[in-house]
């Protein structure tokens, strides 16, 4: 995206850097409990506290995971890789160095997004597993606290070229590689429980070189991310357009203030002294464990995107949402498989139930009403039994509860009122008792007509066929 | 990764001139509190190691540069440990262990919020 | 042989059957040991557990009596370098960073000793963290050697050395990064091996030079040692780098003729006369038994040090970033701030030694150093391929364990090229990982006690121990005592 200031056009380039801790049992160089909420030091052992001594056996599920999720983002694996100790002191780092990958597990992976332009390809540059640190607290007392269930969680890198132009794209990127991870089922990728963390590097530049780059943390929601990201790149532009020069530091995102703020440290570039980890072998990736996790992929969301779109020739709005969750666009499928209508399934599925839910704040998997539930649905709609609004306010109703439908219509007896006769009483009830508003009608005030519909339907409590309601109500008063 | 220079063999280069900054600065990364007298000292011993280890290279007409090839070792296997998680029954020697513990939560001086990760 | 001799000339295999014959009991031994540790002026232990020791020794007892099976080392008492973890046991090594601190787990060589009936006295000194050639820089002061008091026993496994010439122990294990084993061995008149990189575990063993520690026996004879190398080696899979290898057999005794190859840096100027003597007269009893001797020309005794400090500083100081003061061990009693704490913590805790490797360690390994780091992998492999080729002619390779004799205590501790120096012959075996054993070689003219090192191709400690066990067959250097302890 370029911003324009005068007749400058400045021009941002985004790299983003993602640590998705991966969903194993155990941690990744030794077999204590990975579990989020432990008491604290509880889940901990001589080698993830970095007792003198210790040495570091890998985890295989992490391992396989990671293939899965190399072949997920389309990258080539490398069937040996290498282990490197990244070296600095921190309290929360127990040995003093964290083993991550020097050549890296995968490498020139791309994930599909969609633009205003389009599709595009973010390219990733490289995809390694390396371990977590325990938790700070801070406290009013002058002392922070540490816990170390976290320290050793295994956490897979994946880092884009600098190729994203703005924040919609990073925002587009973060969700579509969320969704991927969550779809071949190797994180939760939950960014509150800190399961997802995006790290995105910011620089501006008038022309073709590149500028120098910040370093933004501590984002801790999708929408921080994408303000942050907007917030520095004005930020950086104002300093440029001033004459002054940006310097490459790592910033910190204050969420209560809403800006970028520079990390104070002394030591200016960190010296991580990276080298061989000379307490594991290379890393060796086999075909059989690579043909092992092929096939536990999935469709993957931008195909499924595709798919969907074509399939069911539904909008793009509506197939993004679909996407977003692996189980939405399952269930979407099962119920049109059931027999429900395209148009009707998507519209209770993006409209009610995402509505229902983010309202409620509940998960997916709370939701009671099934794809059978909506087939079921539809046939009453369908058969012009009841209408759209009715069957609304039944999937509020039975969303946690996940009565039957039949079951449901009968004891609240929702069927539509479509007996002409009953309803040409009722309707001539409402123009009975409006006798002002038949005579301003008549007298050409046309607007009025809804009131009238509005009234007979609430005589009807909502029950009756619309459409009918409608013609009827157009006779009696074209009678008048 | 950090970024990795490639140095040619000098004998008396600038890469390995080793001064005071360098001692002090390794000391900070190190986070050894030094005396003075320790970083002269340290400084010359410093000093007379690269200087004989270069020498090393000069005689074995080896090149001083990053590159080697960890990757040369025929390896068939990997060492990968079964996801299977267990309990270390040493906790509380731990906890005994620790210099300061409340709570069962390391104590450590407050971060101040600049310096956090 | 009356029991007196026995435990304190008899091999593990002469002692564990008189044990299991019930000629000399298990509490008897272990009271022999405890009784001289306790008595001796040497410092070679920094803690012993008499208590458990006995308590160990009466639970052995008991096994006897219902008859199950022993162990292969039922009933023989070991002593362990206090780099080592022993749970339960402080493991300090030899520094005031750890000198409280419990281990909370059994290195995986304890289990393997442990499994097989042996008893654990205690731990001996060594150079603080492993790091020096003369146990002088440990926090509990130097251990004396039993041979002359004046002198250094070497290092940095000094207490377990000078442990076995005391006649402290039946055995004990150390620990190898550039010559640790062999040249305390070399100064005290015992053997030590050794092994080749991969075949004993590490895990238990507190870091020093990942690449380059080994963990071995050190003992009375090369038989003795080979029983203890069967036990204790072996693919471990908490430890990556141990080779997946069959399990060791101890060597026949063996009536064939070796092809030996000897180094001619023994004769270079700078070896000790009474060294390059002995080894040029065992070599001619060997031409004398029929075996084929030929000297090689190996250049690298003046490479491997400097090649040695670069790789070990640099893996050494990121293998002790973990001493923080956090977690465990030392912690500085006053400090302003989180950096206050770390840097009078690690700056009180660590002896000079260890600060001066942990310095030049950081330094090197600095993005715009760290070529030195990389470029000394290329020496060892140039060393590793030189042996290589030494090893498609010959089965050993003989070279002397160190220049000298032992030296006096301070005479070399603030010169540290002079002390690194040492470690010239030894540290090639840690570079290449071949496995590498110093046998006794008898004595100076100032009854001092010099080795000789024999080193063989990687994973050939077969080769190794029948030629060592060969050589104690037709000398009897091994079987010499320390005056005092006759």
């Amino acid at each position: 995206m370029l911003t324009r200031r005068g007749k400058i056009m400045y021009k941002a380039t985004i790299g983003i850097e993602v640590h998705s801790q991966i969903k194993t049992r155990s941690k990744m160089f030794c077999s204590c409990k990975v579990e989020f909420l432990s008491a604290p030091n509880t889940n901990i052992c001589s080698i993830c506290m970095g007792e003198p001594g210790v040495l570091p056996h890998i985890n295989e599920k992490a391992i396989m995971l990671a293939i899965r999720a190399a072949l997920a983002l389309n990258a080539r694996i490398n069937k040996k890789s290498i282990f490197a100790r990244k070296n600095y002191y921190y309290p929360d780092l127990t040995k003093g160095y964290q083993i991550t990958q020097s050549i890296p597990l995968a490498e020139n992976g791309y994930v599909v997004i969609n633009t205003e332009n389009g599709e595009k390809k973010i390219n990733i540059h490289r995809i390694h597993v390396e371990e977590d640190t325990g938790k700070l607290f801070h406290t009013n007392d002058k002392v922070s606290l540490i816990d170390f269930n976290r320290s050793g969680v295994p956490l897979l890198e994946i880092v884009t070229d600098p190729v994203i132009k703005n924040e919609k794209e990073a925002i587009s990127y973060l969700k579509r590689l969320r969704q991927i991870i969550r779809y071949i089922d190797i994180s939760d990728a939950d960014m509150e429980k800190g399961q997802f963390r995006c790290e995105p590097n910011i620089s501006v530049s008038k022309d073709d070189r590149r500028g120098i780059k910040t370093e933004v943390k501590n984002l801790n929601s999708l929408k921080a991310v994408e303000k942050a990201i907007k917030y520095e790149i004005e930020r950086q532009i104002n300093i440029l357009e001033k004459g002054g020069k940006v310097i490459q530091q790592t910033m910190l995102w204050d969420e209560k203030e809403q800006v970028t703020k520079t990390m104070r440290s002394k030591e200016g570039i960190t010296e991580y002294r990276y080298f061989k980890e000379p307490d594991l072998i290379p890393l060796i990736i086999t075909n059989e464990m690579i043909n092992e996790q092929k096939e536990l992929i999935p469709e993957l969301p931008q195909s499924k995107f595709n798919r969907l779109m074509k399939e069911y020739n539904i909008g793009v709005n509506e197939a993004e949402i679909l996407i977003d969750n692996p189980h939405i666009a399952n269930y979407f499928e099962k119920s049109i498989e059931k027999g429900c209508g395209i148009k009707e399934s998507l519209g209770w599925i993006t409209t009610d139930i995402m509505g229902i839910l983010n309202k409620s704040e509940k998960k997916f998997s709370y939701l009671k009403i099934t794809p059978q539930h909506l087939s079921d649905l539809y046939k009453y709609i369908e058969n012009k039994l009841i209408n759209m609004n009715i069957a609304k306010s039944i999937l509020h109703k039975i969303a946690f509860t996940g009565e039957s439908v039949d079951k449901y219509i009968k004891s609240k007896n929702l069927i539509q009122i479509t007996d002409t006769k009953s309803i040409e009483k009722i309707i001539d009830e409402v123009l009975e008792e409006n006798p002002t508003e038949v005579k301003r009608y008549l007298e050409g005030n046309n607007k009025l007509f809804g009131f009238f519909v509005g009234q007979a339907m609430k005589k009807m409590g909502g029950k009756a066929n619309p459409g009918i309601v409608n013609k009827l109500l157009k006779d009696i008063l074209n009678r008048r | 990764m950090g970024s990795l220079e490639i140095c040619k063999t000098n004998k008396n280069g600038g890469v390995m001139e080793i001064n005071k900054e360098d001692i002090e600065k390794s000391a900070n990364i190190a986070k050894i509190y030094l005396t003075q007298d320790e970083i002269s000292k340290y400084m010359i011993d410093l000093k007379n190691m690269t200087e004989e280890f270069l020498d090393t290279l000069e005689d074995l007409n080896i090149s001083l540069d990053m590159n080697f090839d960890f990757n040369i070792t025929s390896l068939k296997y990997t060492n990968l440990r079964q996801d299977i998680p267990d309990n270390f029954n040493n906790i509380e020697t731990i906890y005994k262990n620790a210099p300061k513990i409340k709570n069962n939560l390391f104590v450590v001086p407050e971060i101040l919020k600049e310096n956090k990760k | 042989m009356n029991n007196i001799e026995l435990i304190t000339n008899g091999s593990i295999k002469e002692i564990r059957e008189a044990v299991i014959n019930r000629k000399l009991y298990t509490t008897e031994l272990v009271n022999f040991f405890i009784q001289r540790i306790k008595n001796n002026k040497i410092n070679s232990f920094i803690s012993l557990y008499e208590d458990d020791a006995l308590k160990r020794a009466e639970e052995l007892d008991k096994k006897l009596k219902n008859c199950e099976k022993p162990g292969k080392l039922f009933g023989i008492p070991y002593a362990v370098k206090d780099n080592i973890a022993v749970k339960g046991y402080e493991v300090t090594c030899a520094s005031k960073m750890l000198k409280n601190y419990k281990a909370t787990y059994n290195a995986t060589v304890i289990n393997k000793l442990n499994d097989e009936d042996a008893i654990f006295l205690g731990k001996t000194n060594l150079d603080e963290f492993a790091m020096g050639s003369s146990t002088e820089t440990s926090y509990f002061g130097t251990t004396l050697n039993p041979w002359d008091n004046n002198r250094v026993p070497g290092g940095s496994s000094g207490g377990s050395a000078a442990a076995i010439a005391s006649r402290e122990s039946v055995f004990a294990l150390g620990s190898d990064t550039g010559g640790s084993i062999r040249q305390p061995a070399a100064f005290c008149g015992v053997t030590g091996l050794k092994a080749t990189y991969g075949f004993v575990s590490r895990f238990g063993l507190v870091a020093f030079a990942s690449s380059l520690d080994q963990v071995g026996p050190i003992g009375r004879s090369a038989e003795d040692l080979e029983l203890i190398f069967s036990i204790i080696s072996g693919f471990d899979e908490k430890d990556t780098t141990t080779k997946k290898i069959e399990n060791y057999k101890v060597s026949e005794p063996t009536k064939r003729k070796f092809n030996i190859a000897y180094t001619n840096d023994i004769f270079g100027e700078e070896i000790s006369p009474d060294i390059k003597n002995n080894i040029l007269s065992i070599l001619n009893l060997l031409k004398k038994e029929g075996h084929s001797i030929s000297e090689v020309a190996f250049n690298f005794s003046k490479h491997s040090v400097p090649v040695y400090q670069i790789l070990s500083c640099s893996e050494a100081s990121s293998n002790l970033a973990r001493y923080d003061g956090i977690r465990y061990g030392y912690q500085t009693k006053s400090y302003k701030s989180l950096l206050d704490l770390y840097n009078r913590s690690r700056g009180e805790g660590f002896g000079e030694e260890v600060k001066r490797r942990i310095l030049f360690g950081t330094y090197i390994l600095m993005a715009k150093n760290n070529a030195l780091y990389t470029s000394s992998f290329k020496v060892s492999r140039l060393i590793r391929e030189n042996l290589e080729n030494i090893f498609t002619e010959y089965d050993v390779f003989i070279t002397p364990t160190t220049f000298s004799p032992p030296f006096k205590i301070g005479e070399i501790i603030d010169d540290p090229i002079k002390m690194h120096h040492s470690d010239a012959f030894t540290s090639i075996c840690n570079l290449s990982g071949n496995p590498g054993i110093s046998i006794p070689l008898g004595l100076t003219d100032n009854n001092l006690p010099i080795g000789m090192q024999i080193i063989a191709k990687r994973f050939d400690e077969n080769n190794l121990f029948q030629f060592a066990k060969y050589i104690q067959s037709i000398t009897d250097y091994h079987k010499c005592l320390p005056e005092g302890v006759k």
